[in-house]
C-alpha cells in the first residue's frame, strides 16, 4: 500500500536496537487507518493522530505516578488502555511493551515492573516524534 | 369576588368539566340553599355507603386522641364541621368521576396520585404547624390542580399538544401557552370552577396562588399562608412520586424545596424522613380506600435518590425506576404513550458506542458510520448507561475495560430494566480469557469482538446483531399496534354501547337501558333493602299535537318534555324514553311517598314549560304514576305493573295529575334497615 503523501508521519525511524530495533511505526498497520479517512472524514488521520497525542500524554504520566505510589492497578488500566490505542496508530513495538507493562502490573516483581516503565517511557517518546514527524502539513 | 369570565362559561357549556356526581350534585345544591338541614345532608352521603366510610375514616384519622371514635355521619359533622363534611364529599364524588379520559399526553393515574399525595401531606403539615385545620388543607391539596384536569377533559385533543410541547418546561410556560391557545389558564380555571361549588374564599385564593407558583420561598416569618402550605405539600408529594419520568431539573427543585421544608419544621434528617414516611403510609391507605394507585416507596431511598441523584446519577436512578414500573405493573394502553417505541417509521438502526479510550472510540464511531448507522458515543460506563437508558439505541457496543464501571456492569445493569432488555450488547475486550467470556455471556452480553478489530470482522458481528435488532423492533412494533388497536377497539365498543342505549332524537337513555337499570336497582332493593321508585308518565293527548301540527312539531315537543324532566330531577335520578310519548323516571334510595314528591315537580314543570315552535307555543301536560318498592311488591314486573296502572288511572281521572300505586308508608323498621346499610 501506498503511503498518503499527506501524512506527517516518519515512517523510517526505528526503536534504538536495546529495544528491539523495529521500525516505531508499521506502515502496513497506518494504512489501515490512512484508508478510513473519505469524504465524509477528510482529516480523519489527524485527527486520531491528534487524539493518540493528548490521551496517551496522560496515561503515560499516570503510569509514572502509578509507578511511584505503588499503584500497579492503576498502571496495568494505564497500559491495558494504551495497548490498544497505540496498536491503532501503528505502533506496534509500543503496544507490544504495554502488554508487557499490563501483565508486569498483575503480578511480575516491582524491580521488573520499574525497568518496563523505564523502557516504556523511551518507546513512547520514539513514538511521539514519529508521530509528529515532520511539521503538519495542512 | 372576581367574576366569571366568558372563557371560563364556555369551558362549563361544553359539558365535559369535571363536576361531582350522584351524592356530590345532590349535596351541592342542597348546599346552595343557606336553609338546609345537617339531616338533610346526613341523609344525601348516607345514600353513599362508600363516602361515608370514607368521611367517617377521615373525622377519626390520627391525632384525634381521646376522643371516641365517630361512627355516624352526623357525629361526623358535629366534629367537622356541616361545610367540611360537604366540601369532602364534593371532592371525593370528583374522583371518581374522572379516574381516566380521553387527554392522553395527561397522566390521569398519576395527576390523582399526586393530588392525594399532596393532601395528605398538607393534612399533616397543617396538624405539625398548628395551622388551618386539617381537613380543610386536605381539601385544598385534592383540589389544586383541579383546573388542569378541566382542561384536559374539556379540550382533550389541543391540550394534550401542549402538554406535550411544554414538556420540562417550567409552570409559567405553560400557562402562558394555555392562556394563548384558550384565553384562560388553569390557575382561572381552578378559581372559577372551586368558587361555582361554593368553596371558602380562602381556599380559593390559596389554590389560585399555589397555581401562579409551585415553589416556597423561604422568609425569616413563620409560614402563615395556606398556599405555602400547599406548595411545600407539593414538594412532599412531587417527591414519592419520583420517578422515571421527573426531568432531572425537576429533582435539583424537589431536593430543594424538601431542604427548605426541613429547615421550615426545625426537623433534621431523620426527623424529615419520618415525618414523609408517614405521610406516604397515610397516602397509601387512602390511596386503597379512594381506589387510586399508590406504590410502595420508603422515603430514605426518596432521599438518597435526590442527594445523590440531583444530577449525574440520575441515570441508575431511572434503571430502578424503570425496574419499579416493570414490577408495578403490566403495561396498559392507557401507559404506552410514555414509553417511546423505537424509531417506527425509519429502518435506521441506532447504536450506542462506549469506550474510555478516545481513539478506539473514535475509530469504532467511524467504522459504524460508514455502514451507515446512527451512532452516539459515550466515554465511560455510567454516561453509557444512562444514554442507553435516555435514547433507547437498538444496539450497543461497550468496551469492558473503562475505570468507572466495567463493560460487564454497563451489562448487568441494562438487563436488570426492561428498556436494556431488549437491547443487542457487542462487549469489546482487549483480551478474551475464557474465564471474562463466561462472565460476559452470564451477565448477558449477546457477543463479543476483541480489539484490536478488523473492520470486516466488526462488520460481520454487527450485521448479524442488527438482524437481531430489526426483528426485535418489528416484535416491539407489532404489540405497540396490536394494543393500540385493542385500546381504539375498546373506544368503538363504548361508543356503540352508547349508542345502543340512547334515544336519539331526546338524547335520553332507551327502553333498553331503562330495563337495565331497574333491574339494577330491583337486585339492590332485595339485598340491601335499598327502596326505589319508578315514576311512569305519558304526555296527555300527544296525538292530538302530531296530527294537528304535524311531527316535526311532535318531534319538539317530545325534545321540550324531556328537558322539563330532567329539569325537575334530583342529582341521582335517571329519566329514560321507553317510546312514543311514554317516560319512565327511576328514583333510587326513595320510598313511594318521596317519589310522589318528584313526581309532582316534574308534573308542574312540564306544564309550565312552553315550547316554543312556530304556531304552537304553548304547553304540555302529563300523567304519571307512581309506585315504590315495599314487601307487597314480589316481582319487578309487578312493580312496574302498578306504575302503569297508576298512569291509566291518572289519565281516567283528568290527566295532569299524579297518582300512586298506594304503597303502605314505610314501617320504622323498613326506614331503619335502609338507614344502616347505607
Amino acid at each position: 500500500m501506498q503511503p498518503n503523501p499527506a501524512s506527517p508521519v516518519s515512517f523510517n525511524l526505528h526503536h534504538s536496537a536495546e529495544l528491539g530495533g523495529e521500525p516505531v511505526i508499521d506502515q502496513d498497520a497506518f494504512s489501515i487507518l490512512e484508508s478510513l479517512a473519505d469524504e465524509d472524514d477528510p482529516d480523519l488521520v489527524n485527527e486520531i493522530v491528534g487524539l493518540f497525542l493528548e490521551d496517551s500524554a496522560t496515561r503515560m504520566s499516570q503510569i509514572q505516578d502509578g509507578l511511584q505510589e505503588g499503584g500497579a492497578d492503576s498502571v496495568r488500566a494505564a497500559a491495558h488502555a494504551l495497548k490498544s490505542a497505540s496498536a491503532n496508530v501503528g505502533a506496534l513495538s509500543f503496544s507490544t511493551m504495554c502488554a508487557g507493562l499490563e501483565s508486569a502490573a498483575q503480578g511480575g516483581s516491582e524491580a521488573e515492573l520499574a525497568d518496563l516503565v523505564t523502557s516504556a517511557l523511551k518507546m513512547y517518546a520514539d513514538v511521539r516524534s514519529a508521530l509528529m514527524g515532520e511539521p503538519v502539513i495542512d | 369576588m372576581t367574576p366569571i369570565p366568558t372563557e371560563f362559561e364556555e369551558l362549563k357549556n361544553s359539558g365535559e368539566l369535571p363536576s361531582p356526581t350522584g351524592v356530590g350534585m345532590r349535596i351541592l345544591e342542597l348546599t346552595r340553599t343557606d336553609d338546609y338541614s345537617a339531616e338533610d345532608m346526613g341523609d344525601a352521603i348516607m345514600s353513599d355507603p362508600s363516602l361515608t366510610g370514607r368521611i367517617l375514616r377521615l373525622a377519626n384519622s390520627a391525632d384525634k386522641a381521646g376522643h371516641e371514635a365517630v361512627t355516624t355521619v352526623s357525629g361526623a359533622t358535629m366534629r367537622l364541621g356541616g361545610s367540611v363534611v360537604r366540601d369532602l364529599a364534593l371532592a371525593f364524588s370528583l374522583i371518581s368521576d374522572r379516574q381516566a379520559g380521553a387527554c392522553r399526553p395527561f397522566d390521569y393515574e398519576r395527576y390523582w396520585s399526586l393530588s392525594l399525595a399532596r393532601a395528605v401531606a398538607a393534612q399533616e403539615l397543617s396538624r405539625h404547624l398548628n395551622l388551618f385545620r386539617p381537613e380543610e388543607a386536605y381539601i385544598c391539596g385534592l383540589l389544586g390542580e383541579i383546573g388542569m384536569l378541566a382542561l384536559a377533559s374539556v379540550h382533550a385533543e389541543r391540550y394534550g399538544k401542549i402538554l406535550l410541547a411544554n414538556q420540562g418546561q417550567t409552570l409559567r410556560a405553560l400557562r402562558e401557552a394555555e392562556q394563548e391557545e384558550f384565553e384562560i389558564d388553569h390557575a382561572t380555571v381552578s378559581r372559577c370552577m372551586l368558587s361555582e361549588w361554593g368553596l371558602p374564599d380562602l381556599f380559593i385564593e390559596a389554590v389560585v396562588e399555589f397555581n401562579s407558583k409551585r415553589a416556597f420561598v423561604p422568609t425569616e416569618e413563620p409560614i402563615t399562608r395556606l398556599s405555602d402550605l400547599l406548595r411545600l405539600s407539593d414538594a412532599i408529594g412531587s417527591a414519592i412520586l419520583l420517578g422515571e419520568t421527573t426531568p432531572p431539573r425537576r429533582v435539583t427543585e424537589i431536593g430543594d424545596q424538601l431542604e427548605i421544608l426541613r429547615d421550615v419544621l426545625e426537623f433534621d434528617d431523620s426527623e424529615l424522613q419520618s415525618f414523609c414516611d408517614r405521610v406516604t403510609k397515610e397516602w397509601q391507605q387512602w390511596g386503597e380506600s379512594l381506589d387510586i394507585e399508590t406504590n410502595d416507596v420508603r422515603f430514605s431511598q426518596i432521599l438518597a435518590c435526590i442527594a445523590h441523584g440531583r444530577d449525574e446519577n440520575a441515570a441508575q436512578e431511572q434503571a430502578r425506576a424503570v425496574e419499579a414500573e416493570k414490577a408495578a405493573a403490566p403495561a396498559t394502553p392507557a401507559q404506552l404513550p410514555k414509553r417511546k417505541a423505537p424509531a417506527s417509521g425509519s429502518e435506521r438502526i441506532r447504536i450506542l458506542a462506549v469506550d474510555d479510550d478516545p481513539v478506539s472510540l473514535r475509530l469504532l464511531v467511524k467504522h459504524l458510520r460508514a455502514e451507515r448507522f446512527e451512532v452516539t458515543m459515550a466515554r465511560g460506563g455510567k454516561e453509557a448507561l444512562k444514554k442507553a437508558l435516555q435514547e433507547r439505541p437498538e444496539l450497543m457496543i461497550v468496551d469492558h475495560e473503562m475505570p468507572d464501571m466495567n463493560g460487564i456492569e454497563v451489562v448487568e445493569a441494562l438487563r436488570r430494566s426492561s428498556v436494556g432488555n431488549s437491547m443487542y450488547i457487542l462487549l469489546l475486550t482487549g483480551s478474551h480469557t475464557n474465564e471474562l467470556l463466561v462472565k460476559a455471556f452470564d451477565a448477558g452480553a449477546d457477543d463479543f469482538v476483541t480489539k484490536p478489530f478488523l473492520p470486516s470482522g466488526l462488520s460481520a458481528r454487527i450485521k448479524a446483531g442488527v438482524r437481531i435488532a430489526k426483528l426485535q423492533a418489528k416484535v416491539e412494533r407489532d404489540r405497540t399496534t396490536i394494543l393500540e388497536q385493542l385500546a381504539d377497539k375498546n373506544a368503538l365498543n363504548r361508543k356503540l354501547r352508547t349508542a345502543s342505549l340512547t334515544d336519539p332524537l331526546t338524547g335520553l337513555p332507551n327502553r333498553r337501558h331503562a330495563m337495565n337499570r331497574v333491574e339494577v336497582e330491583w337486585k339492590a332493593t332485595e339485598r340491601n333493602g335499598i327502596p326505589f321508585c319508578v315514576i311512569m308518565l305519558d304526555i296527555d293527548k300527544f296525538k292530538l299535537v302530531n296530527d294537528n301540527f304535524g311531527h316535526d312539531v311532535g318531534d319538539e315537543v317530545l325534545q321540550a318534555t324531556a328537558q322539563a324532566v330532567k329539569s325537575a330531577l334530583r342529582g341521582e335520578d335517571e329519566v329514560c324514553r321507553l317510546g312514543g310519548e311514554e317516560f319512565l323516571v327511576i328514583c333510587r334510595g326513595a320510598f313511594e311517598k318521596e317519589g310522589s314528591v318528584v313526581a309532582e315537580r316534574i308534573r308542574a314543570a312540564v306544564e309550565s314549560n312552553i315550547v316554543n315552535s312556530p304556531g304552537f307555543n304553548r304547553a304540555v301536560t302529563v300523567s304519571l304514576g307512581v309506585a315504590g318498592t315495599h314487601s307487597g311488591v314480589t316481582s319487578l314486573m309487578a312493580l312496574l305493573k302498578a306504575s302503569d296502572e297508576a298512569v291509566y288511572q291518572a289519565k281516567n281521572e283528568g290527566r295532569n295529575c299524579v297518582r300512586a300505586a298506594g304503597a303502605p308508608l314505610p314501617s320504622p323498621e323498613e326506614q331503619e334497615k335502609y338507614r344502616r346499610t347505607a
